[in-house]
């Protein structure tokens, strides 16, 4: 099945399914609505039980007004959905850490995410915040296979790592922000030193 | 645009840093502090990697899964004259080398003194990866003795395996005297190379799990009957068949090779198994078309 083929609905643009089966609307923070079948719901431990936990019937899915996902815009949820539903049925994978992890890509997969790193950052604060192990644990893996056959200062580009100078002054800055008297105090210590005197107080 | 993996929670930082190779894990420790500290405590602690160490030339570290199954490279230490052009700079261990990345997407660093950047690499890895020691050494032929001498003296821990892998090697008498009265190895000692045809041992083998003597005719029944292992595969041996019974006489009466569970000795020529077996064949038992000795 092809990314654009997957069965994510969009309210507004798409017929209501015909199936019996129940869908779940969801709504993103800009106020993009979908529907979303019971069963891909269940790759979302999140979801999975926040509807449990609704008991909705299939009157108060119609009725009720949609579930708000505040946190999860429309483009990045589209995809989430997108990849609940091609994934549906299937079981989530349990990792007990004990043997390297090989993790495969699949086609659907690696095309969902052919997308630029913004979006890729959030579908994979998505999949983490909806806890969807697999999506998680596939597009963690695209972050990775970044990593191959870079030399440190490629990774730096790639992972947009901090050096070591960089890291030291982001720290005092936020130490600084945190307590505005610290900088006044440097500041009147580094002049009393330009001074000469020996002793601060 | 990069994508800003530090700007990530934690545990999603975690996954990416639990998917990524050994090699990878290398590199990225060495981009910063930071770097390295998220390596040190994001990475899985619970595969059992075993750290293989090859010094020499083309001298590299490695980490092995399940003896060998999964193998990836870690990085290595180079002559500093097979340096490319306009190598950046790495600091390891307080030294500034160069380093690139080859076809096969091993980091390599260059060394003025190899031996001494081949002892950096291994201990800037064994830190990162909780100062792990070192499991199997695959020495070549200049570095067999310092490698060994130097694994022995940095960890408690005694060294699994020691591979003299690589069949056309050569050894010195004396060298190889040397190794084989030093070498202290718990699971598997595999030697393939070939000393001098006059060499001769009179010290006792290593004890150890396995032993794998690929060129043995300098083997001596001494040496065989003297044997502590589980497993001993003995190729190209130059022992004679009354010698050959002899053992087996011993190990099955109980007088050598206690441990000893599964022997094969492969020699040149062509006996007959009634000779080897003399005086023994009788304690044989037939099951299944096999003939099966207890003791």
């Amino acid at each position: 099945m092809s990314v654009e083929n997957a069965p994510v609905v969009d309210v507004d643009e798409a017929a209501i399914p015909v199936e019996k089966k129940m869908y779940y609307r969801f709504e993103s923070n800009d106020k993009k609505e979908f529907r979303v079948s019971e069963l891909a719901i269940q790759q979302s431990e999140t979801l999975n039980r926040l509807v449990e936990a609704m008991g909705y019937t299939s009157e108060d899915v119609e009725n009720k007004p949609a579930i708000a996902i505040e946190n999860i815009d429309g483009k990045t949820l589209k995809l989430v959905f997108q990849w609940c539903e091609h994934h549906k049925g299937e079981a989530i994978p349990v990792d007990d850490g004990s043997v390297p992890k090989i993790v495969e890509i699949p086609e659907f997969d690696a095309k969902l995410m052919d997308i630029d790193n913004g979006l890729l950052f959030k579908l994979i604060w998505a999949a983490d915040y909806l806890n969807i192990v697999q999506l998680l644990n596939v597009s963690c893996k695209k972050v990775a296979n970044m990593a191959q056959g870079k030399t440190p200062a490629q990774l730096r580009r790639v992972y947009l790592l901090p050096s070591d100078e960089e890291d030291e002054a982001a720290k005092r800055a936020a130490q600084e922000a945190q307590d505005p008297r610290a900088r006044e105090v440097e500041e009147e210590f580094e002049e009393r030193k330009r001074q000469g005197g020996n002793s601060f107080f | 645009m990069g994508l800003p993996v530090f700007s990530l929670p934690q545990l999603i930082l975690q996954e990416i840093i639990r998917q990524l190779l050994p090699g990878e894990l290398v590199c990225f420790s060495l981009c910063s502090r930071k770097s390295y500290n998220a390596v040190r405590l994001l990475r899985n602690k619970n595969i059992k990697w075993e750290f293989v160490v090859s010094p020499g030339t083309s001298a590299r570290i490695s980490f092995w899964f399940n003896e060998g199954y999964i193998k990836s490279n870690l990085m290595g230490a180079d002559d500093i004259f097979d340096a490319p052009r306009n190598c950046q700079i790495i600091k390891i261990k307080g030294n500034s080398v160069p380093y690139s990345m080859d076809w096969y997407h091993n980091l390599r660093t260059f060394w003025d003194d190899e031996k001494h950047g081949m002892r950096a690499i291994t201990e800037y890895c064994s830190e990162l990866f909780d100062n792990m020691d070192v499991h199997t050494l695959l020495p070549d032929g200049p570095s067999l003795l310092w490698s060994l001498n130097w694994v022995t003296n940095r960890q408690v821990t005694p060294l699994e395996n020691i591979q003299l892998s690589g069949d056309t090697r050569e050894i010195g008498g004396r060298e190889f005297d040397r190794f084989l009265r030093e070498v202290k190895v718990t699971n598997d000692l595999t030697i393939c190379w070939k000393p001098p045809p006059n060499f001769t041992f009179t010290g006792r083998l290593p004890r150890c799990q396995n032993i794998n003597i690929r060129k043995a005719s300098w083997l001596t029944i001494d040496n065989l009957l003297t044997m502590d292992s589980v497993v001993a595969h003995i190729i190209g041996s130059r022992l004679r068949i009354s010698q050959i019974n002899q053992f087996l006489r011993a190990w099955l009466n109980g007088q050598c090779a206690p441990r000893l569970k599964f022997l094969e000795i492969r020699i040149t020529g062509v006996a007959m198994a009634n000779q080897y077996l003399e005086g023994i064949r009788e304690r044989a038992v037939l099951e299944d078309g096999i003939l099966t000795f207890y003791w």
